[in-house]
C-alpha cells in the first residue's frame, strides 16, 4: 500500500460494556469488538461515530487512538476527554448501547527490535496514546523509563498501568511546581547521562515536543510523537487533517490519519 | 451477470461506476475492492507542486460540513511515478487529457495547468 499501513479497515457495530467518569474531564470507554478489528498496532486510532445527543448530532465522526486493546477477550478501550460535543455525546453511551467505530487506522509507533531502553514522555490525554506502547514494549522486555506530565495528580491517568510495566516511572505535575519544561529537561538528561536511551516517544504537548526535538538532535536518539488532528474521512482521501512538517530544510503538509498520527520528531513542528 | 461495459469516447470500461475526482483515494484499497469500480477518477493534479490550504480545511455544523482543501497536489512528475506501473493504459489516457485540458485550462490554472485522470481499471 502506499504511505500508511496496509492493514484492512473495518466498520463495525461495537457494545458498550462500559463507560465510567475516570476524574472531572476524562471517561473510560470499554467496548465489545470483534476481533477482527483487533490487530492494532500501539499509536493507531479509531473513528468513532458519536451518537445523537439531545439537540446535537456530529456529522463527522471523531478520531480516537486505543488506549488498550485484547483481542482474546474482544475489548477495545478508549480514555478520552469530554471536550466538545462528540465526546459529549459519547459521554452519554451505557451499558449494552451499540457503538460503530472505523478502524484501525494510520501508521503506528514503531519499536526497533535492536532498542534496550527507550523513554516516553507524556502529558495530558497523551498517556492513554502511549499505553499500548508502553505495554507492547514491556513484552518485549525493553526497559522503560515513563515520565507522566498533568495539570494536577488526579490527572495523571493509568499511572497504576505503566507503574506495572516499568519500575522507573516519574509523575510530574503544574500543581506541584515540578512540570516546567527546564525541570524536564534536567530530568531527562539524568537519565541519558546514567543509562544510553536508544529511543524517545511522546504524545499531548507541543512545549514537551519542543524540547524533545534539541534532546534528540543533541543526543543523535530517534524519536517519534504521535499528533492530532481535526479529521473527516480518516483514511486519506479527503486531505482534511494536514499538518507541516521540515524535511530537508523544505516545509512537507502530510496527512496525520494516513501518513501518522505517529511521526518522526526531527520532522514534527510544534503547534 | 448483467454486462454493464460502458463506452466513453474511446474508452471502455466494465461497468459505469466510478467515484467523482477528489472523493477517492488508493488508501480505500484497504477499505474494499477497488478492482469493483469501473474507473477511477483521480483528485486534481497539477502541473506543478501546490501545498493546498492552511487548516481548518473543514467545518461541521449540524448534518452537514463544509470543506476548502485548496487543491493539493504533488505535481504531474509525483503522479506518472506512482501510477505509470498499474496499467499501460493510464499513459495514453493521461496524454489525451493533459492535451483536452491544455486547451480549456480554466483561469485560475492559466499558469499551473490542472488535468482530470480517469483512470481504466481492467
Amino acid at each position: 500500500m502506499v504511505n500508511g499501513s496496509s492493514n484492512k479497515i473495518y466498520e463495525v457495530n461495537t457494545k458498550v460494556i462500559s463507560n465510567t467518569l475516570v476524574n472531572n474531564n476524562y471517561k473510560h470507554l470499554i467496548l465489545s469488538a470483534p476481533s477482527k478489528v483487533l490487530d492494532i498496532q500501539p499509536g493507531q486510532f479509531f473513528h468513532l461515530k458519536c451518537p445523537n445527543f439531545e439537540d446535537t448530532i456530529s456529522f463527522l465522526r471523531r478520531p480516537m487512538s486505543v488506549y488498550q486493546y485484547n483481542k482474546q477477550q474482544r475489548k477495545i478501550e478508549f480514555l478520552y476527554k469530554i471536550q466538545g460535543k462528540g465526546t459529549m455525546a459519547m459521554s452519554s453511551l451505557k451499558h449494552s448501547d451499540y457503538f460503530n467505530i472505523v478502524g484501525p487506522l494510520g501508521k503506528g509507533f514503531e519499536l526497533n527490535k535492536n532498542y534496550k531502553n527507550i523513554l516516553i514522555v507524556a502529558r495530558g490525554v497523551g498517556l492513554a496514546t502511549l499505553a499500548p506502547l508502553a505495554n507492547l514494549a514491556f513484552e518485549k522486555k525493553i526497559n522503560l523509563t515513563i515520565i507522566c506530565s498533568a495539570r494536577s495528580k488526579e490527572y495523571l491517568m493509568s499511572l497504576e498501568l505503566f507503574e506495572s510495566l516499568s519500575s522507573s516511572v516519574f509523575t510530574i505535575t503544574d500543581d506541584d511546581n515540578t512540570s516546567s519544561v527546564d525541570n524536564l529537561n534536567r530530568l531527562i538528561n539524568q537519565f541519558i547521562k546514567n543509562k544510553k536511551v536508544d529511543a524517545i516517544f511522546t504524545c499531548g504537548s507541543s512545549r514537551i515536543l519542543k524540547l524533545l526535538k534539541d534532546i534528540c538532535e543533541q543526543y543523535n536518539i530517534p524519536g517519534q510523537v504521535a499528533l492530532e488532528q481535526q479529521m473527516a474521512c480518516g483514511i486519506g482521501m479527503c486531505f482534511c487533517c494536514v499538518k507541516p512538517f521540515r524535511i530537508n530544510g523544505k516545509i512537507v503538509q502530510k496527512r496525520v490519519c494516513n501518513e501518522g498520527p505517529v511521526f518522526n520528531i526531527s520532522e514534527a513542528l510544534p503547534w | 451477470m448483467v454486462d454493464l461495459t460502458t463506452n466513453i469516447g474511446d474508452l471502455v470500461l466494465k461497468n459505469p461506476i466510478m467515484p467523482a475526482s477528489g472523493t477517492f483515494s488508493d488508501e480505500l484499497a484497504n477499505v474494499f475492492n477497488i478492482g469493483k469500480l469501473g474507473a477511477h477518477v483521480a483528485k486534481t493534479i497539477t502541473e506543478e507542486i501546490r501545498s493546498g490550504n492552511p487548516t481548518p480545511r473543514v467545518s461541521e455544523s449540524g448534518n452537514n460540513m463544509l470543506n476548502s482543501i485548496g487543491i493539493p497536489s504533488k505535481g504531474i512528475e509525483n503522479f506518472k511515478k506512482k501510477y505509470y506501473h498499474y496499467t499501460q493504459s493510464i499513459k495514453f489516457h493521461l496524454l489525451q487529457a493533459f492535451q483536452l485540458l491544455q486547451q480549456i485550462a480554466s483561469p485560475i490554472f492559466a499558469k499551473k495547468l490542472a488535468f482530470q485522470v480517469l483512470m481504466q481499471l481492467k
